[in-house]
């Protein structure tokens, strides 16, 4: 035995071996890192180009496109087991607002109903395959995103009369702003009155309702409509009263919003922080959209089937099948779920090896 | 014992020189992928005029879609070759 530990020769192949695999480790780690960055800008650049697609067929008022993106990818980790990659997901959302329609405002004319489809909406790609359309885009590619498919509608238009009173939020004047530079009042529809915008005869002019606040008048933008908390956006009101040569139109009859609470997901809840806890349901239960949290199931099946001829040969043949099962959720509005499966099944191989004797 | 002489160096300059090829290989593959990166990004930043042009959906894709082969498409990977073949 000290004849072996005493030889000195192949120390530094031994060393090599023994930090090679380190080295291995690092290479791997490279490869890993270097993998998932390209997929990652390639996600990127395809989210934002989609969404520009899909908000390139909106024009109303409330336009805007967002789009998350998960492709869950074979990223090959050191840790996997029998070689097999492991599917990683990797996510890239983008936002595209089409045109001038950045915000939305008061629209010309109150009888054009606006469109559903021109509503803010968000859109789910799972693993190539549109989360309400169950198609797959992976070769038909953006086109397939339409005017209104596959996509979850993040608001509704409402029409509603005025009743009781309602929240606003108004902005101090400068010369009373103190620490808080906005402030909430509660105002009577009574005192909501109605005016149009006209500069000229042959002008329709839009219909705006305003309110007079110790002498200021303000232009009801957002209030607190349907007593939720949250404000809904203002988009066109009618007076009860046909307008008269200076414009007035009466106190407010009736009018429309868009309702950021009522769409397929509350936009609110898309991304609670834990930190948010002035959102009532702050908590993982009550964020909508896609949730963070999957899970993966890994199925593999190793079988070595070892065939001897006796004198003659032998030879042994290792079948691999390894299958990995990836769900997601996605949370709506109501209270109910969405779920989506994607089985990878591409890992089945076998090899063989064989000797004669 | 018969003393062996330069045995130890011999051995490490084996594993010297096969150590320095596999960080040489290591590297050249990061560049690689460093590279593929910076040539995507390219590509993306000289399609984006068109690309939001808003035309109809049967042109849409003349500056290529990001994830297809007509979009990019990454050199060759050459391990002695910082960026991949040219």
């Amino acid at each position: 035995m000290n004849y072996l530990i005493d030889r000195k020769s192949g120390q530094s192949l031994v060393e090599l071996a023994a930090f090679g695999s380190i080295l291995l480790l690092c290479l791997s780690m490279l490869i890993q890192y270097g993998m998932r960055a390209n997929y990652q800008q390639n996600l990127q650049m395809q989210a934002f180009r989609k969404a520009l697609r899909a908000a390139y067929y909106k024009s109303g008022p409330a336009a805007g496109t967002s789009i998350t993106m998960v492709h869950d990818k074979a990223i090959p980790d050191p840790r996997d087991h029998w070689g097999i990659a492991e599917r990683r997901p990797v996510t890239a959302s983008a936002s595209a607002t089409w045109d001038s329609h950045i915000q939305a405002n008061y629209i010309e004319d109150f009888a054009s109903d606006p469109s559903p489809n021109d509503l803010p909406r968000t859109i789910i790609e799972i693993n190539d395959t549109l989360a309400l359309a169950e198609a797959s885009i992976s070769d038909g590619g953006i086109d397939n995103i339409g005017p209104g498919d596959g996509a979850f509608t993040l608001a509704n238009y409402i029409t509603d009369g005025c009743h009781g009173s309602i929240t606003m939020v108004l902005e101090n004047p400068r010369r009373t702003a103190q620490r808080r530079e906005y402030r909430s009042v509660v105002i009577n529809c009574e005192h909501i009155l109605v005016k149009n915008r006209r500069t000229s005869d042959e002008d329709p002019g839009i219909e705006y309702a305003y309110v007079k606040i110790d002498g200021l008048v303000h232009t009801v933008l957002t209030a607190d409509i349907d007593g939720d908390g949250e404000l809904e956006t203002v988009i066109a009101v009618r007076g009860d009263q046909a307008c008269d040569s200076e414009g007035y139109c009466g106190r407010l009859a009736q009018w429309q919003y868009i309702d950021h609470q009522s769409g397929d997901i509350d936009s609110k809840y898309m991304a609670v922080s834990p930190w948010e806890t002035d959102k009532a349901d702050a908590s993982l239960a009550a964020v909508q959209g896609l949730v963070g949290d999957y899970t993966i199931e890994k199925t593999y099946h190793n079988i070595l089937v070892n065939t001897e001829t006796p004198v003659t040969s032998t030879s042994a043949t290792h079948y691999l099948d390894a299958a990995q099962s990836i769900t997601r959720i996605i949370r709506l509005n109501d209270g109910s779920e969405l779920t989506y499966v994607t089985e990878f099944r591409p890992e089945t191989s076998s090899f063989e090896w064989s000797v004669d004797k | 014992m018969r003393r062996i002489k330069a045995q130890a160096s011999i051995e490490f300059t084996i594993a010297f020189v096969s150590t320095i090829i596999f960080l040489i290989l290591a590297c050249n593959l990061f560049v690689w992928f460093n590279h593929n990166l910076v040539r995507r990004q390219v590509a993306y930043e000289n399609t984006r005029v068109k690309a939001g042009r808003g035309r109809p959906a049967s042109v849409w894709y003349l500056p290529g879609e990001p994830g297809k082969a007509d979009f990019f498409t990454p050199p060759p990977l050459d391990i002695f070759s910082p960026g991949g073949r040219k």
